[in-house]
């Protein structure tokens, strides 16, 4: 079908071209009309479509038929040989009167049917309504969401000229990346320590009592500093495997361990505590089975809670409780105060199970 | 878009709005195109759209000078890695690049991307450079070159200039940049001493201007002192066509033998594009 290229043109009878726009609207248009457009002028020469309604030619989707309208009313002003310089720049000028969406409707539009002079005559409006505006102004203007994501703004320039002032913002950028990497770490540390032990005493204690013998139970006696470690990792990990030394928790140990560097807790077996043994923070660990340490923590911390029941004050209780064991704040136990006292008897009952 | 009618009336079925964030990148460079680089810089932060857009080749292409590899080859000898954009281009020649061993100096405006060019002290001829009774190089921060030339006294004042470089077309306009006294800073503050100025009030200062292609333009000028920089505006040349370099030759002369001049001191000549002289505020 080729009949609906370049046919002589009657004046009585002008000849049309059928042309479809996405939305699924066939209309009819002049021809010299239509042909303005180089898109439509090639699809007509080429393919020969256009001629009739069943062989509309589709236009590309960002023409809808109100664009479509505007598009043909340039092309019929500006197809006219006969009109000057001045005429049409008027014309221009008038035509570009429009409101920003529908301007960039139509610099999307002229710019699918390849119609040069319209893009250049819409993006001079469009540029003069942008120019002299900060970015934050645009966007507001013109209701642009931003897309783009925090790490594609901090990407580093590129610094051919050496500029210091680029290698400066490039360094600046890094140190936000890292900081955005890491705050998203920890998000997605926060989600693991959801976990919690759920296991009861006895089950801890027969685990202990089933275990390893003495010489396992003195050195859990004296590195304290670790066994505070390994409590604060147990809602993470029940039965751990990983290595100690990652915890900065350690201040708790630090005073908890000081002052007189007596054994904390043991096996519920009586162990005797030689005073002259050091405190020998590091090497001990790894002898320790990680798990091991962790119940004979819980184990203490049961312990003392249960200590406390006699004779304490609620408060020397709570002091000495877990939760002050998690706020790291244990109250100094001096043999003055009564209460102190009576733990410390309860201390030789139960052996070297004294934490503080 | 979906109403799926068709019969021959133009409707208008409600569509999305189109807005500027919704262009394509295409047509975003077209509009960047007619925006000055310092604002297609500024919005490229907009959207991804305009991120891309906005390092467009041929939105670049079109800030370039007409002939900007011929300025490219004149002023970097050892060749530009060839791989460098549009835009990159353009942020090295906006730089103040020296060229002919560090005598000269070009770059382009980073706002309309005109040429500007500039002789230093060290690049110009002058008359009885050589002894120290007279003249004297400097070190200075308020020089692009970081030296001028001080003029203790002499008699017979001359310097002269020439260079040769591919100017985009154009009119250009040429200058020399001056300063009666000499400046110094003391304790955090710009101090001048003039104890050696003198002479300039008697005679005036002849400037004189030649082109290539025939151009010329002479005048005269009273220097007075200001405790300022000055631009001593010589004369304008006009370049019709480029692919053929323009070659300028300037001189400055003060030959009235019958009195002695002194306490200048020399920066450079520098040429700018005309429209600039009412943006810098030049005489």
């Amino acid at each position: 079908m080729s009949e609906g290229t370049m046919a002589v043109v009657k004046p009585e009878m002008k000849s049309y071209i059928w042309v479809q726009t996405a939305d699924g609207s066939i209309q009819q248009v002049e021809e010299e009309v239509a042909m303005f457009c180089p898109m439509i002028c090639r699809e007509v020469l080429q393919t020969g479509m256009g001629s009739s309604k069943n062989y509309a030619i589709s236009l590309p989707q960002r023409v809808n038929p109100a664009t479509l309208g505007l598009i043909l009313d340039y092309c019929r002003f500006h197809q006219l040989q006969g009109r000057s310089n001045k005429e049409r720049k008027i014309f221009d000028e008038k035509f570009v009167r429009l409101d920003t969406e529908k301007l960039c409707e139509l610099a999307s539009a002229a710019d699918s049917l390849q119609l040069r002079p319209l893009v250049d005559l819409t993006s001079r409006a469009l540029a003069r309504m942008i120019e002299g505006r900060t970015p934050e102004e645009v966007r507001e203007i013109f209701n642009i969401p931003d897309d783009l994501t925090e790490e594609e703004k901090l990407e580093p320039l590129r610094n051919i000229t050496d500029d210091p002032h680029i290698r400066l913002l490039n360094r600046l950028y890094a140190r936000k990346r890292k900081e955005l990497k890491e705050r998203e770490q920890l998000k997605s540390i926060e989600n693991e320590e959801e976990r919690v032990d759920k296991r009861s005493v006895d089950d801890l204690l027969s685990f202990i009592n089933g275990g390893d013998g003495d010489s396992k139970g003195v050195r859990a006696i004296k590195n304290k500093k670790k066994n505070r470690k390994r409590k604060d990792q147990l809602p993470r990990n029940s039965s751990s495997t990983n290595g100690n030394g990652d915890h900065k928790k350690n201040d708790t140990v630090d005073n908890v361990a000081s002052p007189n560097k007596s054994s904390k807790f043991q096996d519920s077996e009586p162990v005797t505590f030689s005073p002259n043994l050091e405190f020998v923070e590091d090497d001990m660990d790894d002898e320790l089975d990680p798990a091991m340490r962790e119940e004979i923590d819980r184990f203490r911390q049961a312990a003392v809670i249960q200590m406390t029941d006699d004779h304490f004050s609620q408060v020397a209780a709570s002091a000495v409780s877990s939760k002050a064991l998690e706020e790291r704040t244990v109250p100094e136990i001096s043999p003055q105060i009564p209460a102190c006292q009576k733990m410390l008897e309860n201390v030789g009952k139960w052996g070297y199970n004294l934490l503080l | 878009m979906g109403s799926g009618f068709s019969f021959h009336s133009r409707t208008n079925p409600p569509s999305p709005e189109l807005s500027l964030g919704d262009l394509p990148e295409g047509c975003v460079a077209s509009v960047l195109v007619y925006l000055d680089p310092p604002e297609i810089s500024r919005l490229s932060v907009l959207n991804r759209a305009f991120r891309g857009a906005s390092s467009a080749d041929f939105v670049w292409e079109s800030k370039l000078p007409p002939n900007y590899d011929s300025i490219i080859r004149r002023v970097f000898d050892d060749f530009l890695p060839s791989d460098l954009c549009k835009k990159e281009l353009y942020t090295m020649l906006c730089r103040q690049n020296s060229f002919d061993g560090g005598t000269k100096k070009a770059w382009l405006d980073k706002s309309t991307g005109g040429v500007c060019l500039s002789i230093s002290s060290r690049g110009l001829a002058i008359t009885g450079i050589d002894d120290r009774r007279y003249w004297n190089h400097i070190p200075t921060e308020e020089s692009r070159f970081g030296t001028v030339a001080y003029l203790q006294q002499i008699w017979w004042f001359e310097v002269d200039g020439e260079v040769e470089f591919p100017f985009p077309p154009g009119t250009y306009s040429l200058f020399f940049r001056l300063h009666l006294g000499r400046a110094f800073r003391r304790f955090g503050r710009r101090v001048c001493n003039s104890e050696h100025v003198h002479g300039w009030d008697i005679k005036p200062v002849q400037f004189q201007l030649s082109t290539s292609d025939g151009q010329e333009a002479i005048s005269q000028c009273l220097l007075e002192e200001s405790g300022k920089w000055i631009h001593c505006h010589v004369g304008d040349f006009v370049v019709e066509k480029f692919g053929v370099p323009t070659t300028i030759k300037v001189s400055m002369t003060q030959i009235d033998c019958t009195h002695t001049k002194g306490g200048l001191c020399l920066d450079s000549v520098v040429i700018y594009p005309s429209e600039f002289r009412e943006r810098l505020k030049l005489f």
